[in-house]
C-alpha cells in the first residue's frame, strides 16, 4: 500500500478493485426490498486505504472509490442522485475516520495500544458513521428504503460501524503482516484460529435450529462470548476482528435466510438487534484487547530489559549480594558457585555474621550503617578460599531504606601486582638513591625530559634550577662531547642505529667535570616514527679515575719490564752497535791512509760505500733500541710478526752467542698481518727469548739450541720460542705467568705477567708448554687483521 | 825474512772483515780474511804474521780457536777484537796468550800498532825458534861421549874431574870438550851454559848412559 502510494494510478486501480468487491459483498447482504445493506465493507476498505497512505495521495484513492462506486451502483440501477449522496457519505465517513484516527493516534502504531484502539473505535466505528449517515438517511427515506429517517440513519450507521469494527482492524493487521516484511503466523496459531471460528459457526448453527424463545436467543447470543474472549486473549485485536466478522456474517446470512433468533420480529429488525449487540460487545472487547496488547508490549519490554541486565551481570567479573541492613542475605549473583565462600543454599536467608569471619562481618556491619543510595561505601578484606588467602574489594550502596547492594571484586592479582610494584619501586629507589645511576625518559616530539631527582643534586643544582626540557640538559654536556652525544641521539631517533650509547663529560655547577655513560633506546613508536626514548645514565667519574690510575700503573710496569729486559741485552746491543762502528772507523781510516799515498787504491769507493751502509746499520740499531726505551703511547697498526722476530733476534744475537746458544729460525713467509703495537710485541718476544737463554744456562751436556718459529693459524698468526733448557718444575707451568713469580736470581717476576697482559690486550693468548724432550716452548697468537684468512 | 808477514783476520761480520782487510792493506801489509775459525783452521796457520780474531762468532768462538791453536803447539800472536768486552772474557783471552785485547770500535792506530807489535813478536819468536832448532840440531850432532862431557862441563866439573867421572884421560876429555865446543859454536863456558839452558835439556830425553 505504501509502495503503491508512490504510484498514483496503481493506487487508484487497486482502490477501484477493492471498493468494487466491497460493493458486491455489501449488495449481497441486504434484503432485495431495501437499499440498505446490513454490512457495508466499501467504506471500511476506503478508510483502511486512507489510513495506510499519506494524505497527499488521498485524491487517487477517492477517485478510485468514486469510479468503483458509480460502476457498482449503476449496475444495480440505483439512481445517480442516491448513489452520489451515498458516495459522498462514504467519502466523508472515511475521511473523518482517517483524519481523526491519525489525529488521535499521532506517532503510534495503528491499533498498537489502548489509545490507538480507542481512537479507531471512537472515530472510525462511531463518530464517522454517525455523522456521515445523516444525509443518506433522508435520501433512503425518499427512496422508500426505510420507513423513517431514524431507522434509515440507524441501519446505515450500524452497518458501517460493524464493518469498521470488524473489517478495518483485519485489513490493517493483514497489511501489517505483509508490509514491510511478510510474516505469517505459525501453523499452530492458524489451527487454533480455525478451531475458534469452527466453534463460532457451530454455535450459530445450533442456535438457529434450537431457538424458540427470546430467552433462548439471548442465551445463544452470549454463547458466543467465550469464543470472542478466547480470540481477545489469544489473538488480540486481529483475532477479535476476525471472530466478530465471522459472527456478523453468520448472523446476517441466517437472517437473510429467515432463520433468525428473534422469531416473530421482522428479519431486518432482528439483524439490527444482533448488530447492535455485536457492536456493544465489540467495544469493550476491543478495549480489552488493547489493554492486553499494551500489557504484552510492556512485558516484552521488561523481559528485554531483564535480559540486558543479565547480560551486563554476566559480562562483569564481580559478584553481587543483596542484603538487608541487618545483614541477612536476600539474593546473590555470581558467575560460578566456585567463586563463593559457601554454596548459595548455605547463606541465602542467613545473617552474614553466621557466614563470614567476624572481622569481615564487623566491617560490613559498620559500612551498612552509613551507606545510602547516594553515598556508596568501599572496603577491602581478605578471605581464605580453598586454603589460599584472597583479597576482595566490596562496594556497598543502599538500594532502598532497608536493603544494601554489595558488589564484590576479587583483587588478589591486583593486590599482588601492587605489592610487587611497591617492592620494585623500593628496590629501584634504593638503587638510584645515591644518584649515580638512574633512568631518563624523553618525549622526542615535545623535547620534554624526565630524569631522576638525584641527578640534579649530583650535578650541584637545586630542584627548581633546571628545566624539564632536553635542551636544558644538553647545555650541561661538556662542549667537546656535545656533538658526539647529539649525533648519537639523532641516529637513534631516525633509526640509523638501534640504540644510543655515549661516554661523555658533564659539567658540574661548580665547573668540575664528571664522567657519565648514557644509554638509550627507542621505547615508543607511532607509524614507525620514534616518539619516545628511554635510557639510563651512570656516573663513572670515580671508575674513570681508578681506570686511569690503573692504566698508568700498568704502563709504568710494562715499561719497567721492558727496560729490565733491555738491561739484560745491553751487552748484546752494544755488540750489535759496535760492529758497524768498528767497520766504519776501519774503512774510513784505510781511506785516509790511501789518500796520503801517491797512488791511491781504487777500493776507496768500496770502502766509502761500506761506511755509508754501516752508518745506516748503526742508526737503525739505535732507532730500534731507542724505541724500546722510549715511553710512547700504545700504537697499533698492521704488523708482520716476522719483522718483529727478526728485529728482536738481531738485538739478542750477541747475547745468544755469548751464552753459546745456537739459534734456529723458521719464519713462515705466508704469515698474516696483525693489528699490533710493534714495540709491545718486541717486548714480549724479548722476554720469551731471554727466558729461553736463562733456562739453558746450566745445560752443559747437550747443545744449547733456541728455536724460533712463526706460522699461520686459523685467522691468526702464531709465534713460538722453544728451548732445550731445564723445563718446568712440577706445577710450575701454571705459575710462570703469575706476577712476581721468578726462578732467576735477581729477577722481578714481571716479564711474563706483563707479556701475557700485552698479548691479551691484542686479543691473543700467550701460553707455555713443556717439551717431551725437555725444555719449554712459549707460544703466542694474535688474531689476523680483518679481511685476512 | 824469507816470507812476508801476513795479517790473518777472522770475523763473521763481512762488513767488519772487509774494513779490516782494507785497513791492513792501507799500511802495506798482506791480509787474508776468514769468515769463521773453521775456515781459518782449514786454510792456513804456518805462515808468519799475526791473527786478528773476533771474540764472538757463531759455532767456534775466538777463544776456542785460540785454545785449539795452542794445543797445536805453534802459535801465531793473536789480537782479540770484541764489540763489548767484559773482564771475564778479557782475562780468559790474555791467559790464552793473546797479545792484545781491543774493544770495537778501536783507534785504528791502536790496532795497527798492535798488529805491528804482534808481527814483531812473531818474527822474534820465529827467530828464537829457528835458533833453538839450530842449537838442537847442533846438540843432536854431538857424539854420546861429547854429550856426557857437555853435561859435566855445564855442571861445573873440571876436566880432571870429568876424566875421573868418565874414566878416561884428561887429554881425551880436553879433545872431546874442544870438539863439543866447536860443534855447539860456543866460545866460552858461559855461552855454553846459556845455550844448554835455552835448550832445556831437562825436557829432552835423558842422555844415554855411557857403559
Amino acid at each position: 500500500m505504501v509502495l503503491l502510494s508512490s504510484n498514483g494510478i496503481g493506487l487508484l486501480l487497486l482502490v477501484v478493485c477493492l471498493y468494487y468487491v466491497g460493493c458486491l459483498v455489501g449488495f449481497a447482504l441486504r434484503f432485495p426490498s431495501s437499499g440498505i445493506s446490513f454490512f457495508w465493507p466499501p467504506t471500511a476498505v476506503l478508510t483502511a486505504v486512507l489510513l495506510l497512505t499519506p494524505p497527499r495521495t488521498w485524491g487517487f484513492s477517492l477517485a478510485g472509490a468514486l469510479i468503483a462506486h458509480t460502476i457498482a451502483h449503476t449496475q444495480r440501477g440505483i439512481p445517480i442522485t442516491a448513489s452520489s449522496v451515498q458516495f459522498l457519505a462514504n467519502a466523508v465517513q472515511a475521511g473523518i475516520a482517517a483524519w481523526t484516527t491519525h489525529w488521535f493516534g499521532a506517532g503510534r502504531r495503528l491499533l498498537g495500544d489502548l489509545r490507538g484502539i480507542a481512537a479507531s473505535i471512537g472515530s472510525a466505528s462511531t463518530v464517522a458513521p454517525a455523522v456521515a449517515s445523516l444525509i443518506p438517511a433522508y435520501v433512503y427515506v425518499g427512496m422508500g428504503w426505510a420507513p423513517d429517517v431514524w431507522q434509515a440513519w440507524r441501519a446505515r450507521t450500524v452497518s458501517n460501524a460493524i464493518a469498521a469494527l470488524t473489517l478495518l482492524p483485519l485489513i490493517l493487521v493483514i497489511c501489517g503482516h505483509l508490509w514491510p516484511r511478510p510474516s505469517l503466523p505459525s501453523a499452530r496459531r492458524l489451527g487454533e484460529m480455525f478451531l475458534l471460528l469452527l466453534g463460532l459457526i457451530a454455535t450459530d448453527l445450533i442456535a438457529a435450529r434450537t431457538t424458540t424463545s427470546a430467552a433462548d436467543a439471548f442465551f445463544w447470543l452470549y454463547a458466543q462470548m467465550p469464543f470472542l474472549l478466547w480470540a481477545v486473549v489469544r489473538f488480540g485485536v486481529p483475532g477479535l476482528s476476525c471472530a466478530l466478522l465471522c459472527t456478523t456474517l453468520l448472523t446476517i446470512s441466517s437472517a437473510l435466510r429467515g432463520q433468525h433468533l428473534f422469531a416473530g420480529a421482522a428479519p431486518a429488525d432482528a439483524v439490527v438487534t444482533v448488530q447492535l449487540f455485536i457492536a456493544m460487545t465489540a467495544v469493550p472487547l476491543m478495549l480489552m484487547a488493547g489493554l492486553l496488547e499494551e500489557n504484552r508490549t510492556e512485558r516484552r519490554a521488561s523481559h528485554e530489559l531483564q535480559q540486558e541486565h543479565e547480560a551486563v551481570l554476566r559480562a562483569i567479573p564481580d559478584m553481587m549480594f543483596v542484603l538487608t541492613r541487618d545483614g541477612v542475605y536476600v539474593r546473590h549473583y555470581a558467575r560460578s558457585v566456585s567463586e563463593l565462600l559457601v554454596p548459595p543454599d548455605s547463606f541465602i536467608g542467613k545473617n552474614m555474621r553466621d557466614v563470614l569471619p567476624t572481622e569481615v562481618a564487623d566491617m560490613f556491619a559498620g559500612a551498612f550503617e552509613h551507606t545510602t543510595p547516594d553515598t556508596p561505601a568501599v572496603g577491602e578484606y581478605t578471605l581464605v578460599m580453598n586454603g589460599e588467602p584472597r583479597r576482595y574489594e566490596a562496594r556497598l550502596i543502599g538500594v532502598e531504606r532497608d536493603r544494601v547492594l554489595t558488589i564484590v571484586r576479587d583483587i588478589t592479582e591486583r593486590a599482588r601486582a601492587e605489592q610487587a610494584l611497591r617492592e620494585s619501586q623500593q628496590r629501584y629507589a634504593l638503587a638510584t638513591a645515591a644518584g649515580g645511576v638512574g633512568v631518563w625518559d624523553v618525549n622526542i616530539a615535545t623535547g620534554e625530559l624526565y630524569v631522576e631527582a638525584g641527578l640534579k643534586r649530583l650535578l650541584g643544582y637545586a630542584e627548581h634550577e633546571l628545566g624539564s626540557q632536553a635542551l636544558d640538559w644538553a647545555g650541561l654536556v661538556h662542549p667537546a662531547d656535545l656533538e658526539e652525544v647529539v649525533s648519537g641521539a639523532i641516529a637513534a631517533f631516525t633509526g640509523t642505529s638501534s640504540g644510543f650509547e655515549a661516554e661523555h663529560r658533564v659539567v658540574h655547577k661548580d665547573g668540575s667535570i664528571r664522567w657519565f655513560v648514557t644509554k638509550g633506546e627507542i621505547s615508543e613508536r607511532v607509524d614507525g616514527r620514534a616518539i619516545r626514548m628511554t635510557g639510563t645514565y651512570t656516573d663513572i667519574t670515580q671508575r674513570n679515575q681508578a681506570e686511569r690510575a690503573l692504566r698508568q700503573a700498568n704502563a709504568a710496569l710494562t715499561r719497567m719490564a721492558r727496560i729490565t729486559a733491555l738491561g739484560e741485552l745491553t751487552a748484546s746491543i752494544a755488540h750489535e752497535l759496535n760492529q758497524p762502528l768498528c767497520a766504519i772507523v776501519a774503512n774510513a781510516t784505510a781511506c785516509l791512509r790511501w789518500l796520503d799515498t801517491p797512488t791511491p787504491r781504487t777500493d776507496i769507493r768500496g770502502a766509502l760505500n761500506d761506511v755509508v751502509q754501516d752508518s745506516h746499520r748503526a742508526s737503525e740499531i739505535v732507532r730500534r733500541t731507542r724505541e724500546l726505551f722510549t715511553n710512547r703511547p700504545v700504537r697499533k697498526r698492521p704488523l708482520d710478526l716476522n719483522d718483529a722476530v727478526r728485529d728482536v733476534l738481531e738485538l739478542a744475537a750477541a747475547r745468544l752467542q755469548r751464552s753459546d746458544i745456537a739459534l734456529e729460525v723458521q719464519l713462515d713467509d705466508d704469515l698474516p698481518l696483525v693489528n699490533a703495537d710493534d714495540v709491545q710485541i718486541q717486548q714480549v718476544l724479548l722476554n720469551v727469548v731471554l727466558n729461553a737463554v736463562d733456562a739453558m744456562r746450566s745445560i752443559k751436556d747437550r747443545p744449547r739450541v733456541v728455536r724460533v718459529e712463526s706460522r699461520r693459524g686459523n685467522a691468526l698468526a702464531c709465534v713460538s720460542v722453544r728451548d732445550e733448557g731445564e723445563g718446568f718444575r712440577p706445577n710450575e707451568i701454571e705459575r710462570v705467568f703469575d706476577p712476581f713469580y721468578t726462578t732467576k736470581p735477581g729477577g722481578m717476576g714481571i716479564g711474563l705477567a706483563v707479556s701475557r697482559a700485552i698479548i691479551q690486550s691484542h686479543g691473543g693468548s700467550l701460553w707455555a708448554e713443556a717439551n717431551d724432550a725437555g725444555g719449554a716452548t712459549f707460544s703466542f697468537t694474535i688474531p689476523a687483521l680483518d679481511g685476512q684468512p | 825474512m824469507s816470507d812476508p808477514e801476513t795479517v790473518f783476520v777472522v770475523d763473521d761480520d763481512p762488513s767488519v772483515r772487509r774494513a779490516l782487510e782494507r785497513l791492513v792493506a792501507s799500511v802495506g801489509l798482506n791480509c787474508e780474511a776468514f769468515a769463521s775459525a773453521e775456515e781459518f783452521v782449514r786454510r792456513e796457520h804456518s805462515r808468519p804474521g799475526c791473527l786478528v780474531l773476533d771474540l764472538r762468532m757463531p759455532k767456534t768462538s775466538g777463544l776456542d780457536l785460540l785454545r785449539q791453536l795452542n794445543q797445536g803447539g805453534y802459535r801465531l800472536p793473536v789480537i782479540f777484537l770484541t764489540a763489548y768486552g767484559d773482564v771475564r772474557t778479557s782475562v780468559a783471552a790474555m791467559k790464552g796468550g793473546a797479545v792484545e785485547f781491543l774493544t770495537k770500535p778501536f783507534q785504528e792506530q791502536e790496532l795497527l800498532d798492535a798488529i805491528q807489535h804482534a808481527i814483531d813478536r812473531d818474527r822474534e819468536a820465529r827467530k828464537k825458534h829457528d835458533e833453538r832448532l839450530r842449537r838442537k840440531r847442533q846438540y843432536e850432532s854431538l857424539s854420546p861421549r861429547e854429550r856426557q862431557v857437555l853435561a859435566h862441563v855445564v855442571a861445573g866439573l873440571l876436566n880432571k874431574q870429568i876424566a875421573g867421572e868418565l874414566n878416561v884421560s884428561e887429554s881425551t876429555v880436553k879433545q872431546h870438550r874442544a870438539e863439543m865446543m866447536q860443534k855447539m859454536e860456543a866460545r866460552s863456558l858461559a855461552e855454553l851454559v846459556a845455550l844448554v839452558t835455552e835448550l832445556d835439556l831437562n825436557n829432552t830425553p835423558p842422555l844415554p848412559e855411557s857403559t
